[in-house]
């Protein structure tokens, strides 16, 4: 066990290297420079040269590259070039944002997919399970950008009932009931494509096993309905849920990136898309590792998850 | 197109502009504001003339808007200000990204801009009506009589927020800081024949140049603001990372908190030269969405919001906004690269102009706010802008005729120039729906002059690229530029990027920016319009004018762009 868990740590060190190597490469071969150098286009070229020299954009890319290696290795993650703020800080700042948002989000999607999954499974072709079929395909068809402004225009612009953005009222203090009311809507709008797509994926997975050998012997030897739907059944389909639970969670995290810029939520995933937009280099580079190293760490953990619920993923 | 206000705006498409005349409602609002204190110290208004004393004034430019600036930028007699000071109100203005207290070089673009107009203060300040310069920290100038050397008195009652008294060293300091070459300053170019600054006492600076450059102040006003040279010698101003955290200016509020990607805010200095600002507090919320900026002014938590004009009739119904619009100096323009075979003949571009119904493109996509484009200098440059020029109607047949003398001909429908088909590409960002209703526009009207145009839309950085390497045929562009003539040299003379070239428009350039007295400017700039104009080296679309949004409750601000607008923040009010 503590073998195996060393050689995937070894395996996902490499791993996170040849990440940090090609998003590097790409944000470089990416059209454009920084918008940090992007004054004016009718700056004069020798100037806009000065200005990309004193960044140091004008050595070559492997050069760059092992610079940045070198200054992260003393844990120096750079500067922003857009707005001159310690990417680390920055990232510092962000992360935890994202993580109560998205966090938020995947629990709610739980709470909210698997029930109704399972219900959906023990009812399939009925009329209750096509209803559900229906609302997840709108539930994923949905524009999560529309869909957060229709909430903002519903529940703030005429109810007032709540907050249309931001993560605390500004310049009041930080309360949790007043972080509450600004994370009802944004968690909702990120859970929505989330709660769909689980909930058809717990249902197929649930029919699947229902229709296993072992289920109908279950049910032979007169077991009663629930016992056969939560013990056998639920648990052997949670081996697949949990590999693309593990998997969205992730997705989550980058796909909060829309939400928090409808809801001016000040996390994470904002911050990388405006990065790429912007070529602020050291910020994406920053977020790149973090994130790569959060998506290793929970696919670590995901696989450890197996071992738990199914017998046969153990390793001798 | 692009200065850095153009910029980080375009990414978003959130790009809103322009402006010109007074227009009713808010400019009702402005005078109310700022009227009947025209009593106020030598400070304001006529300046240049006071330097007399010395070595002789010349009658220079900037000092034509004198008669107005009084009673603009004299402040706070607080009775006649329209509305009582309320320390206790909260102005918030929503930007889409962070800004940095980095006036030098000037990192997060427009909304730090928008931020360093309270926090940072100037030699000298658009006048809140003309937009032209009035004395802001000099309370007075003289310009010698070569026109090569400004002395500025400093007015003696400024203080850095943390104490410590504003002094010439300081001046000097910042022009130093802008001068070094290993630092990114943003608005060097601006500064022109600028050479160096010389403090006489501590009250008094020059500044020299190796030429006569008559925009000088109007540069000067341009986001030219001050560091404190006590907190900032031997720091890198490429990365003052402990002065960002905690600035220090000597604007009308200071720093008091950042949350990235959530708010700054900022607290009224009560030391402030002109007087403590009425609102006490102001909040600059970061929502990088326009419609959520939109969505917080409806529900009143957000006050000064700009917008496309496609957004203002859904707003104006809105019970607690107003919608205004105020002068801007910018243009909208197909920008043609001139160096393209198909463009060459001064016709063909002037059957550009003919062929493309501008007058509707203003009704519809500029909701009428604004007027047809002659040239690219803007009636916000109002002394130098030749109002009685007539643009070129909209007249088909005169555009196939022009077409026609300059050798193109029609083969099965299409047009054909020098053997080849006539088609094109036209540029644009993408995002921006008033820049995208240009393009689509020109698309259709130049097919039906049987031209082949084809729309190449591409993501801000790509789309920076293509257009400053010149790599278009036309390019749907905007220029927001200081409030003087001369700012357009890098456009029309130069190495400009529509390669363009006329030793006569570098000539009049040239003329335009040493010339000694108004008249004279006047008269080569209206020459350089008129020139420009014939050769439509590009196709002026229109003077636009720039939307915001407004809470009702807030009073008194100034009819200009918003960019100028903000250095009045400290006396505008709230009602509750």
């Amino acid at each position: 066990m503590a073998r195996y868990i060393v050689g995937r740590l070894i395996q996902s060190a490499v791993l996170l290297v040849l990440v940090t190597i090609i998003v590097f490469g790409l944000i470089h071969a990416a059209p454009g420079g920084p918008s940090a150098v992007m004054a004016d286009t009718k700056l004069p070229a020798a100037q806009i040269a000065r200005m990309r020299a004193n960044l140091g954009l004008n050595e070559p890319i492997p050069i760059q590259y092992l610079k940045w290696v070198e200054a992260l290795s003393k844990g120096d993650f750079g500067l922003s070039y857009t707005d001159n703020r310690p990417v680390l800080s920055e990232i510092r700042q962000r992360f935890p944002n994202t993580l109560i948002l998205a966090g938020t989000s995947f629990v709610l999607s739980l709470i909210v997919s698997i029930p109704l999954g399972i219900y959906s499974a023990n009812r399939a072709r009925s009329a209750a399970d096509n209803i559900v079929s229906a609302i997840s395909f709108v539930g994923l068809a949905i524009p999560v950008f529309w869909f957060g402004i229709v909430l903002i225009i519903i529940f703030s612009v005429k109810l007032h009932w709540l907050p249309s953005s931001g993560m605390y009222t500004t310049n009041q203090g930080s309360t949790f009931p007043d972080l509450l009311k600004h994370l009802i809507m944004p968690a909702i709008v990120l859970a929505t494509p989330t709660i769909a797509q689980f909930t058809r994926f717990v249902r197929a997975s649930m029919l699947e096993v229902m229709s296993q050998d072992y289920v109908r012997t279950a049910r032979a030897k007169g077991l009663a309905e629930s016992r056969v739907t939560y013990l056998h059944v639920l648990r052997n389909a949670l081996v697949p849920i949990i590999t693309i639970v593990g998997l969205s969670l992730p997705i989550v995290v980058a796909g909060a990136a829309v939400t928090e810029s409808v809801f001016g939520w000040p996390g994470m995933g904002r911050l990388a898309v405006d990065a790429a937009f912007t070529r602020d280099y050291p910020v994406v580079m920053g977020i790149t590792v973090l994130v790569a190293a959060f998506v290793i760490l929970i696919n670590l953990v995901t696989d450890l998850a197996y071992m738990l619920v199914d017998p046969r993923v153990r390793l001798k | 197109m692009h200065t850095l206000m153009g910029k980080a705006l375009s990414r978003r498409g959130l790009l809103r502009t322009a402006g010109v005349l007074g227009i009713a409602g808010i400019a009702g609002t402005l005078l109310e504001a700022c009227g009947g204190s025209s009593n106020n110290t030598p400070a304001s208004g006529s300046t240049t003339t006071s330097g007399s004393t010395s070595s002789g004034t010349s009658s220079s430019t900037a000092s034509s808007g004198s008669s107005a600036s009084p009673a603009a930028t004299s402040a706070s007699t607080t009775a006649s200000s329209g509305g009582a000071a309320n320390p206790n109100a909260t102005l918030t203005i929503p930007l889409i990204s962070n800004p940095t207290p980095n006036p030098i070089t000037l990192p997060g673009g427009l909304s730090s801009i928008l931020l360093n107009k309270n926090l940072f203060g100037q030699l000298v300040r658009p006048d809140a009506t003309t937009d032209q310069p009035v004395p802001d920290h000099a309370e007075k100038w003289d310009i010698s009589d070569d026109g090569k050397t400004y002395t500025f008195h400093l007015r003696s009652n400024i203080k850095w927020h943390n104490g410590d008294p504003f002094t010439a060293d300081d001046v000097k300091f910042t022009f130093d800081t802008t001068q070094d070459k290993n630092v990114n300053a943003a608005f060097l170019n601006n500064l022109g024949p600028f050479t160096g600054a010389t403090v006489v006492d501590p009250q008094t600076v020059t500044l020299a140049l190796s030429e006569p450059y008559a925009p000088f102040l109007v540069m000067l006003q341009y986001n030219i603001m001050f560091i404190p040279k006590k907190l900032l010698t031997g720091v890198d101003m490429n990365k003052p990372v402990d002065f960002i955290q905690n600035p220090v200016g000597t604007g009308a509020y200071k720093w008091k908190e950042f949350v990235s990607g959530d708010h700054v805010t900022l607290v009224a200095n009560p030391d402030y030269w002109d007087g403590a600002p009425k609102i006490g507090t102001v909040v600059y919320k970061i929502l990088p969405d326009i419609n959520t900026q939109v969505a917080q002014l409806r529900t009143g938590e957000a006050d000064i919001v700009m917008i496309e004009p496609s957004m203002a009739d859904s707003l104006q119904s809105a019970p607690n906004i107003v919608i205004n619009t105020a002068k801007q100096t910018n243009y909208y323009y197909l920008a043609i690269n001139n160096s393209n075979p198909l463009f060459s003949d001064a016709r063909v571009r002037q059957a550009m102009a003919y062929g493309l119904d501008r007058e509707t493109l203003l009704k519809t996509v500029m909701r009428g706010k604004g007027s047809v484009a002659n040239g690219p200098i803007s009636p916000p440059m109002d002394w130098a802008y030749p109002a009685d020029q007539q643009p070129y109607p909209f007249d088909v047949d005169k555009a196939k005729q022009l077409l026609k003398d300059a050798g193109c001909t029609t083969e099965n429908g299409k047009l054909m120039k020098d053997g080849k088909p006539f088609d094109f590409r036209i540029l644009l960002d993408v995002g921006n729906p008033t820049r995208q209703a240009f393009a689509l526009a020109a698309q259709q009207y130049y097919q039906k002059l049987g031209m082949n145009p084809t729309i190449d839309s591409e993501e801000f950085n790509k789309w920076y690229d293509m257009s400053s390497k010149s790599d278009y045929d036309i390019g749907v562009f905007w220029w927001i530029t200081p409030p003087d003539p001369d700012a357009l040299y890098s456009g029309y003379s130069d190495d400009n990027t529509d390669k363009y070239k006329n030793a006569d428009v570098d000539q009049m350039f040239a003329d335009g920016r040493k010339a000694l007295t108004q008249d004279e400017r006047k008269t080569t700039y209206a020459k350089l319009q008129q020139k420009l104009y014939e050769d439509q080296v590009d196709v002026f679309i229109l003077y636009p004018l720039e939307f915001r949004a407004i809470a009702k409750r807030v009073q008194g601000m100034p009819g200009i762009g918003i960019r100028d607008a903000l250095y009045y923040t400290y006396k505008m009010t709230v009602s509750s």
